[in-house]
């Protein structure tokens, strides 16, 4: 998977129960692999990664997680700061592993990074369990998130993630889930990049398993970002849906891949994809690339993708009623934005999100 | 207060509106008729100032000023409102919201003060009840949902609450049933004054039945071919087009 110019990330070695993982250079600085030996215990308030100088890669704990409210925190230095940049480091790699034992509980996790720096998160939730994870994705440079999860049978996930990377250059969001039989995984994502981006869902789903996912993007002032879902249906009776809306700016670009993998013994799959693609301008561009392998005839799949601009009728309206063109414009995009949150199954956790987008005033034309 | 004189429109390269001249005075109903494609919609429409709508000679005046290089919420905020035939629906934009933010929009344009939260809930809630619309639509994402009867009753709710000085309803009538064009007509006849105008669009007479126009005009191919007090409303509906277009 290509990252950034500095960096290339592998995909781990193994996918789950990660062992190790191998981060390369494309400057030539070779291959530095590193096996980690996680230490056990519990943690009931939160963790917190913290690096000392010249030692860039922390093995993270192995923790047992038994508390409601549960903060990790990616990175920190020694004062429990944000990690600056450090000269001379190229890269820099922290893991932790969280096993969830609490029925319900929420995660929070910020992921405050700088320079060619890695998080990574492996998180298994207990049979029955509930975990709702918050992710805060703060980028100042090229870095990477990675996340594993095990949801065990009849548990579930609902994730929320805010990736807010105005000035970083690159980032990269991954995404690795198994979904054991009736489990759920629930997911909902809003990035917000002025660069390059990619984000990358990869869910296996097991017997009557689910899986929701919710992507907004608003890629704006040129930017570029590339967005994937891949659903991989290996159980009997799974559900799945994919959907996508994006917002694309002045000369900016929004790629979206969704591949449905439905296997010969999936039977009984529903599974659908759709994206929808707002043009804000010209010359911004929508790329839509549906990806369906079905191997079996016992199916319900669908996939769609529209593209354009907002719509005259609406805009007409709108003005007619005394708003503005630029008022009308930003009322019909905050509409849009405000459907899709609405439908998506983690709508009534995300109220903040819609704040946070009025508090933006979002200026979409850029 | 209205007063298009011979006016000329397009759509594209095809001229639709082809030298119609047309006074409507303030205090004052006038209804336009005529066959489907005979330019009653692009009239509207170029009254409002879409943008598909180009005029090339001819004007439009509001209150003897000129409203053709007005952009389109200028216009409104002159005191043109068009009741739609479809109106939109616009899923996610809340309709108290939007109406409220329409009405302070023409406060504004006027120099007066915003509604308060409380004085905009009772007018609307007066209005709601006057023309028989259920309350909830008020909370409700615009238009999104309703029945055609609904979005014809929340396109009046929203001409009571903007008060307009002219007002172009453009086949207001199109697909209700009795009771709801009863209570369509009621919200027109109560929002008429002697400081206002209105324009029916409409095909019906029975319409006309309900809102007694003082003229009715017959439009074709693009412009008025003959005008007359309301009962040419009835004596068109009882012989039909074709004998008065001989």
């Amino acid at each position: 998977m290509e990252n950034s110019n500095n960096l290339i990330l592998a995909t781990p070695i193994q996918q789950r129960h990660l062992a190790e993982y191998h981060l390369y250079s494309d400057q030539g600085t070779g291959c530095l692999s590193s096996p980690i030996l996680p230490v056990t215990g519990e943690s009931n308030e939160g963790v917190t990664l913290s690096f000392k100088k010249n030692a860039p890669i922390s093995a993270g704990p192995f923790l047992k997680v038994k508390t409601k409210d549960y903060l990790t925190n990616f990175f920190r230095d020694e004062k429990n700061e944000p990690l600056a940049l450090w000269q001379n480091l190229e890269r820099l790699t922290g893991s932790l592993f969280l096993n969830i034992q609490e029925k319900e509980s929420n995660l929070f996790v910020n992921f405050d990074a700088s320079q060619s720096m890695a998080g990574l998160l492996f998180i298994e939730v207990q049979e029955g369990n509930c975990l709702n994870l918050n992710i805060s994705y703060h980028a100042r440079s090229p870095s990477s998130f990675l996340l594993f999860l095990d949801v065990k049978q009849n548990a579930s996930v609902n994730i929320t993630t805010k990736d807010d990377v105005n000035n970083a250059l690159e980032n990269f969001l991954y995404i690795n889930a198994k979904v054991n039989h009736s489990a759920e995984f629930n997911f909902f994502s809003y990035k917000n990049s002025r660069q390059k981006s990619l984000q990358h869902i990869q869910v296996e789903l097991g017997d009557k398993a689910v899986a929701n996912a919710h992507e907004l993007v608003n890629s704006s002032n040129g930017s570029n970002m590339d967005s994937h879902i891949i659903y991989l249906h290996r159980g009997r009776e799974t559900l799945g849906n994919q959907n996508v809306l994006q917002l694309i700016g002045k000369k900016s670009t929004a790629a979206f891949t969704g591949k449905i993998e439905v296997s010969e013994n999936a039977l009984s799959t529903e599974s659908y994809q759709l994206c929808n693609s707002i043009l804000l301008s010209d010359d911004g561009k929508a790329c839509h690339r549906p990806q369906l392998e079905i191997e079996n005839k016992e199916v319900k799949c669908s996939h769609g993708a529209t593209s354009g601009k907002l719509d005259e009728n609406a805009l007409f309206y709108l003005q007619s009623r005394g708003f503005s063109k630029s008022q009308a414009e930003k009322l019909l995009i905050s509409a849009k934005v405000e459907e899709f949150i609405n439908q998506s199954k983690l709508a009534s956790s995300l109220p903040w999100l819609i704040d946070y987008l009025k508090e933006q005033d979002l200026d979409l034309n850029e | 207060m209205l007063k298009i004189e011979n006016l000329h429109a397009s759509i594209g390269e095809n001229e639709i509106i082809s030298g119609l001249n047309l006074e409507v005075p303030a205090g004052s109903v006038h209804a336009i008729m005529g066959l489907n494609g005979s330019g009653k919609s692009t009239l509207s429409k170029a009254i409002a100032g879409h943008s598909d709508i180009s005029v090339t000679s001819g004007n439009i005046k509001l209150d003897n000023q000129s409203v053709l290089e007005l952009e389109i919420e200028e216009r409104a905020a002159a005191g043109i409102f068009v009741g739609f035939q479809y109106p939109v629906e616009i899923p996610g934009l809340n309709n108290m919201h939007f109406l409220r933010t329409a009405v302070n929009n023409i406060r504004k344009a006027k120099n007066e003060e915003e509604i308060s939260a409380s004085d905009f809930l009772k007018a609307v809630r007066k209005i709601m009840q006057e023309i028989g619309m259920n309350e909830e639509l008020i909370k409700r994402p615009l238009n999104t949902g309703f029945s055609g009867g609904e979005k014809k009753k929340n396109e009046i709710l929203q001409l009571r609450m903007m008060n307009p000085k002219l007002a172009i309803l453009d086949e207001i009538d199109s697909g209700l049933d009795i009771d709801a064009l009863k209570a369509v007509a009621g919200g027109i006849n109560q929002h008429r004054s002697k400081d206002n105008a209105v324009l029916l669009i409409t095909h019906y007479q029975r319409l006309l039945e309900l809102v007694q126009p003082d003229y009715v005009h017959i439009v074709d191919s693009g412009k008025i071919i003959k005008s007359g007090p309301a009962s040419l409303a009835l004596e068109l509906e009882e012989q039909g087009y074709e004998a008065i277009l001989k």
